[in-house]
């Protein structure tokens, strides 16, 4: 079984993915740092639960998914102004990522290529990595993938810029 | 050459194909000028989500639960005490028999009390301090 400093060691590399791809569906920067310290004290506590045979990676980025989602339910139940934008972003140095432009390329597909979009670009998973975070095979990964970056292609191509 | 699945694409464009069919999918992609404009496409789009991807990539801190104390803070107190008192009754009473009793009490209390923290920590192994 992994040990708690293997754990938090393992952990380490993934921080930066797990930063953006949580701000990517909270839109949040201050909600995403809730979200990845959430997900890593849950990760924690369930660490009987992972299986060292299988990707790391992918079985703690389905415990930030998981989190980021309840966490983004319970906003919409009690829905507050500063989940619209993403106002935490008070360093005035670094500019918000451009949403608007990534729901324009995302418009077109189902939430299920939606999420797996974001977990390639954002958590930079492999096939197998997300495969493991979303319980469906690699080959499944891939054509949906393929038909996302498809439909983005002929978004881009309808609205250049 | 074998057949080419359009989704063959994403995998080179994503590093996930091996490296007899990534050959395969690179030569099929110089050989035959639709196949290239549906890779340069694709790979337009991956430009495009990997910008947007870049910009939102942020390092949090994570905070660790502090690591529990080995020596078990409170767990030490009562044999401390124990000891503490058997080395008193020592010196104030003239026989040796009760000094005696009262140190072996106090070590067989002391070793109780450690037990469980000695159990403890074996089972879970050592306390998270990253």
């Amino acid at each position: 079984m992994l040990g708690s400093h293997q754990y938090a060691r393992a952990l380490e590399p993934l921080l930066l993915q797990a930063g953006g791809y949580a701000r990517s569906i909270l839109r949040s920067r201050a909600d995403a740092e809730d979200a990845v310290q959430t997900a890593a004290l849950r990760g924690l506590e369930r660490l009987s639960s992972y299986d060292e045979g299988r990707p790391f990676k992918g079985w703690w980025f389905a415990i930030l998914r998981n989190g980021c989602v309840d966490s983004l339910r319970r906003a919409r139940r009690h829905p507050t102004t500063a989940l619209d934008h993403d106002v935490a972003d008070d360093r005035a140095a670094e500019p918000a990522p451009d949403w608007e432009a990534l729901d324009r390329a995302l418009e077109t597909l189902s939430d299920s290529h939606r999420e797996i979009v974001r977990l390639r670009y954002f958590a930079d998973l492999s096939y197998a990595e997300i495969a493991e975070a979303l319980s469906i095979p690699s080959g499944t990964v891939m054509s949906r993938l393929h038909h996302a970056r498809q439909a983005l292609a002929a978004t881009l191509q309808e609205k250049p810029g | 050459m074998n057949h080419l699945d359009s989704a063959e694409l994403s995998a080179l464009l994503d590093g996930e194909l091996d490296p007899v069919r990534a050959s395969e999918v690179e030569a099929m992609i110089a050989a035959d000028p639709s196949v290239r404009a549906e890779f340069q496409r694709l790979q337009q789009a991956d430009l495009h989500l990997r910008s947007i991807a870049e910009a939102a990539g942020f390092r949090p801190e994570v905070r660790w639960p502090a690591p529990a104390s080995r020596l078990g803070g409170p767990w030490l107190i009562l044999p401390l005490a124990v000891i503490l008192l058997a080395w008193a009754a020592g010196k104030l009473a003239p026989g040796m028999t009760m000094a005696l009793a009262v140190n072996a009490a106090s070590l067989l209390l002391f070793l109780a009390c450690l037990a469980p923290l000695a159990l403890r920590d074996a089972r879970s192994g050592a306390p998270v301090a990253a």
